[in-house]
């Protein structure tokens, strides 16, 4: 299916994602959703302060 | 993280969402059996994965909104225009947009205000007449006017001028802030109307003179910026043969032969001008002002109002006789928006002379004057007019030494006045003892109100006997006299004189007051 993924994307479609990177709109995907879990999560959670 | 772990997580994560959401657990729990740690990651990976969706798809619209917003603020583009180059935008208006500018090649330190025209050069003759206009303009050298440096027009064909950048204030908020009364407020008025004045001189007329357009800088000096600008706009305007009334750029200080497209001349400048006046003193224009709003003091008034006379050939005829006239009105003096009457002429001079006792006399003999003045309207009634009228000028004479508008005025006191008067009496009133009587009252009770009885007594005495012997005792004007006499007897202290005077008087009908039931008049 032809989902435009947003413009994170540059505008591209998950298809055309996979092309420009030459891996499968699967993988695509997969990879994404896997992505946007973590960097919802890191913008969700309080940063902590860390020892230098 | 590391590769192989970001893939496992990735088909982890994938895997279970395939799962109906019931079994996605134990089958997490199963596919990392000895992994607890990669269990829990995936598990906390799943409860906020669908958050995480939709956050993102809301995102993506919010951020696209909101980007040329943020994009424009932050980042300006830099453009280049003839040898400037942008900074940021200042300022944007019917015109055309104006940035803050500066030399592209940094030769010099100064900033430019860059007005890039909303309107394209339509014709090499609409070229020829811009740069016209630009050399005339380049002319107006005026510390009152922020200065025009340099013009072109774009490869796109966008005509620019490039001005000295006048950092100040603009004028309504000046005054607000510095909390200027207004006298100050007048001065600025001058200041201004003094560049346009210049500007005038050269043939430049602005044609949309406006609070906005004044500004004042750090050291209190008003600035006028965009003149002639929008003489050149309106010719484009009118060789593209347009109907619509973008000439007249301001129309709530535009006078009306601009509002319907009619000649323009310095007379616009000036309606402006008195627009402008108005709102120094008062906050609102005169077009917004309502009744109980703040009101101008009536010469200031009558100055606005010549200035925005509706045909152009009522107002003042230049900025400089407008001037004139508020400066007068600085000095306390009469403008000629609107002419006074002698009598209240009279009442200016004791303004202008505040010593004390003297201005009390003055202001009470030129009372007296007034009141003498309605006293002989009566007796012009009663004789023949032209009578009067030497009477009235008599009195005008009298106080017109004292005029300043006349050269080689000295100062009189009201005590050398009315001695002035007295001696001119005898010849107005030579064949006429009405008039005679009457002058003498007015004298008389003149002296009274400066407290000098002993002169009043004598001159209200004659007039006195003079008015029974022409109107009979029981006449209201002999009745009058007969008051007057006694409240200066009165006022000297003499109450038993003054009753007697008053006792037959009672008798003939007249007003039964005793001298010490009056108020002083």
């Amino acid at each position: 299916m032809r989902l435009p993924v947003s413009s994170f994307f540059g505008g591209l479609t998950i298809e055309e994602t996979g092309e420009a990177l030459g891996i499968s709109p699967a993988t695509v995907k997969r990879g994404w959703t896997l992505a946007r879990t973590l960097l919802y999560r890191a913008l969700r959670s309080d940063p902590e302060p860390r020892e230098a | 993280m590391s590769s192989p772990r970001l893939r496992r997580l990735e088909e982890l994560l994938e895997a279970a969402l395939w799962r109906p959401p019931g079994s996605r657990r134990s089958f997490v729990e199963a596919a990392c059996a000895g992994e607890p740690e990669l269990a829990r990651e995936v598990l906390e990976l799943l409860a906020s994965h669908g958050e995480a969706a939709s956050y993102f798809e809301g995102l993506a619209g919010d951020v696209a909104r909101a980007a040329p917003r943020e994009l424009e603020a932050a980042v300006p583009a830099e453009q280049t225009i003839g040898p400037y180059v942008t900074i940021r935008q200042i300022g944007s208006g019917g015109m055309g947009r104006v940035f803050l500018a500066r030399r592209a090649d940094g030769a010099f330190d100064q900033r430019v205000a860059l007005k890039l025209i909303r309107r394209g050069m339509e014709s090499p003759e609409a070229l020829r007449r811009f740069r016209a206009e630009r050399q005339i303009l380049a002319r107006l050298q005026h510390p009152g006017i922020a200065r025009l440096l340099s013009g072109g027009v774009t490869e796109e064909g966008l005509p620019w001028v490039a001005m000295e950048y006048v950092e100040g204030a603009p004028l309504m908020a000046h005054c607000e802030r510095e909390g200027l009364e207004e006298p100050d407020r007048l001065r600025l008025l001058v200041s201004i109307g003094e560049a346009v004045s210049f500007a005038h001189a050269q043939l430049v007329v602005h044609r949309d003179l406006k609070p906005g357009n004044i500004l004042v800088d750090a050291s209190g000096c008003v600035r006028l910026v965009d003149f002639g600008i929008a003489k050149f706009l309106a010719d484009q305007d009118a060789s593209a043969q347009t109907a619509t009334r973008a000439a007249v750029l301001t129309p709530a200080y535009a006078a009306p032969e601009q509002r319907v497209g009619g000649p323009i001349t310095t007379a616009v400048d000036v309606f402006a001008l008195g627009v402008i006046l108005h709102e120094l003193l008062t906050g609102a224009r005169p077009a917004d002002s309502r009744h109980g709003s703040a009101r101008l003091p009536e010469d200031l008034e009558a100055i606005s109002a010549k200035a925005r006379a509706e045909d152009a050939g009522e107002r003042y005829a230049s900025v400089d006789a407008m001037l004139e006239d508020v400066r007068r009105y600085l000095e306390g003096l009469p403008v000629s928006a609107r002419p006074t009457p002698w009598h209240q002429r009279a009442r200016r001079i004791a303004r202008r002379h505040p010593w004390p006792v003297i201005a009390v006399g003055v202001l009470s003999a030129a009372v007296v004057v007034f009141t003498g003045a309605s006293a002989l309207q009566s007796v012009a009634v009663l004789r023949e007019r032209d009578k009067a009228q030497r009477t009235t000028e008599l009195i005008s004479e009298v106080l017109a030494v004292a005029d300043p508008y006349r050269a080689g005025a000295e100062p009189l006191t009201a005590e050398e006045l009315l001695e002035r008067a007295v001696g001119r009496i005898e010849t107005a009133g030579r064949d006429d003892p009405e008039i005679e009587a009457a002058l003498l009252q007015l004298v008389g009770r003149g002296f009274g109100n400066l407290g000098l009885a002993a002169r009043a007594r004598p001159l209200l005495e004659r007039a006195l006997e003079l008015r029974e012997r022409t109107l009979g005792a029981a006449h209201p004007d002999a009745l009058e006299t007969r008051r007057h006499l006694a409240d200066v007897l009165a006022a000297a202290g003499e109450a038993d004189a003054a009753r007697e005077l008053l006792e037959p008087a009672c008798g003939a009908g007249a007003d039964c007051v005793t001298p010490s039931s009056r108020g002083r008049r």
